[in-house]
């Protein structure tokens, strides 16, 4: 037993050594700037609760969060900082809005493309009465926007789309739709997981109302936060009740925002990494960051066309994307190319279903899974040349 | 006898309304700080913000001009 667990911490010292190649973006930002360990060491060291007092410590606090908010709200054009509201992920988000909105006989529209974060709260509110329709897609996995009329119907009352597939890497014309939305009088929901600082999102010129994200990818914060932008005047009803800092004598929740939809104490140390990582994302500049990581997946994608027995699955000529790459490699599972990558290679990559059962029925993909590539600006060219490299020596290995 | 002095205190209904109001006065030039609400005045939040440097009429005008969210504005005789 003693021997086994000096063999497992050898085995761990020696990987330590060994370079590690993180190609797992669209799960989780693997590095962040400096400036956001600063911010989030800066918070857990010293800090007072937000909105609970007049004293300094809370004060400072306070304002700090709602720096963040102002920053947020610029950074998505949004209008009222008010109306933006932290969570602990895109996930808690969606669930806030579509739980908050969503009543039994209306009527919803969703894609095949989203992610399960969108398909179980729908789910769970089909089960207590509200009626769901897919928008369908191509086999590519672009999404037939032009149907939606088709799925029209009296009670329909929201459409709630992922701004891209965190499969395929496809982008959603969200101006499109959000023109529909708004002919038929209808709210708007993005699932901007996947997108919120790797492309512009403006909630004004798109005419979102409610823009759900999550702090830990290209916003390059922390994991455990993310939130909601709402357009002022969209009321949802509060999924968590609680403390809040006023009205302590009401039975309700109080019905002012970001209050109403943030019971309890916030993630002060993650809204104020988020609020760090929207800053240099700010200084760098956002399409410089996008062109970087496009390149690398492009890249990449240049590479992987060289490789025999990879099926590739998305659309890479139809404008512009994320930095994502799921792919298959024939006559072997995606589990144990991943598994090969990332033991005997050390590159990092995600297999399976990735939360997306639709996208993966689409794909045609829903009984092998695929292998997931993502990139990012810190991505560099030895980590995509060692991953080609990897998966090429995986592949000839069993041709 | 003993003139009257006013003060003037913004209420707001919550917390995060109140550090916006805080954050406009620095801009605006308005002068006051942020104190827990005065037990003569009832509000939904417990923070107010007390004014020294304007008038209620004077700080009202400026305030609907520029849209910024509070809830009410007293004169409080001390």
């Amino acid at each position: 037993m003693a021997q086994n667990l000096i063999c497992a911490e050898n085995m761990r010292r020696k990987r330590k050594r060994r370079k590690m190649y993180y190609l797992d973006y669209a799960s989780t930002g693997f590095k962040k700037p400096d400036s956001v360990v600063q911010a989030v060491a800066a918070a857990v060291c010293g800090g007072g609760n937000p909105g609970r007092g007049f004293h300094a410590p809370s004060l400072l606090a306070s304002r700090a969060v709602y720096e963040a908010r102002e920053t947020v709200c610029r950074f998505f054009d949004g209008e009222n900082s008010l109306w933006v509201a932290f969570t602990k992920n895109a996930t808690e988000a969606l669930n806030l809005i579509l739980f908050g909105l969503i009543l039994p006989g209306d009527h919803v529209i969703t894609t095949k493309l989203e992610h399960n974060s969108v398909l179980r709260p729908l789910y769970e509110l089909e089960r207590r009465g509200a009626k769901i329709s897919f928008l369908p897609c191509k086999e590519d996995g672009v999404l037939c926007v032009e149907k939606l009329p088709e799925l029209l119907q009296k009670n329909t009352k929201l459409v709630v789309v992922t701004h891209a597939s965190n499969v395929t890497g496809n982008v959603t014309k969200l101006k499109e739709i959000s023109v529909f939305c708004k002919e038929h009088g209808l709210l708007f929901v993005v699932d901007a997981a996947q997108t919120a600082g790797m492309i512009p999102i403006s909630m004004k010129e798109m005419n979102i109302d409610a823009l759900c994200f999550s702090g830990h990818k290209s916003l390059l914060g922390p994991q455990g936060i993310g939130g909601v932008c709402l357009k002022p005047g969209i009321i949802a009803t509060p999924l968590l009740f609680g403390g809040s800092g006023s009205q302590t004598f009401e039975k309700g929740q109080p019905a002012s925002m970001p209050v109403r939809l943030e019971a309890g104490t916030l993630n002060v140390p993650g809204i104020l990494g988020l609020k760090a990582g929207i800053d240099y994302i700010l200084e760098q500049g956002i399409e410089l960051l996008f062109k970087k990581a496009e390149e690398h997946m492009h890249r990449f994608y240049e590479g992987v066309l060289d490789i025999p027995k990879i099926q590739l699955f998305g659309a890479f000529d139809k404008g512009i994307r994320c930095s994502i790459i799921s792919l298959r490699v024939d006559g072997i599972s995606c589990g144990e190319v991943a598994d090969r990558l990332a033991n005997d290679f050390f590159v990092i990559t995600r297999s399976g279903f990735h939360c997306a059962p639709r996208m993966h029925e689409v794909l045609g993909t829903e009984k092998t899974g695929t292998i997931r590539f993502s990139f990012s600006s810190f991505t560099t060219k030895e980590e995509v040349d060692a991953a080609l490299l990897a998966l090429n020596k995986i592949v000839r290995s069993k041709v | 006898m003993k003139e009257s002095k006013y003060s003037i205190c913004v209420t707001f209904y919550n917390t995060v309304e109140a550090i916006g109001f805080e954050r406009f006065c620095e801009k605006e030039g308005i002068i006051g700080r942020l104190i827990p609400l005065p037990t003569e005045i009832s509000a939904e939040c417990g923070l107010a913000f007390s004014c020294t440097s304007h008038g209620k009429e004077e700080l009202q005008e400026k305030l609907s001009s520029k849209g910024v969210a509070y809830l009410e504005i007293f004169a409080i005789c001390s």
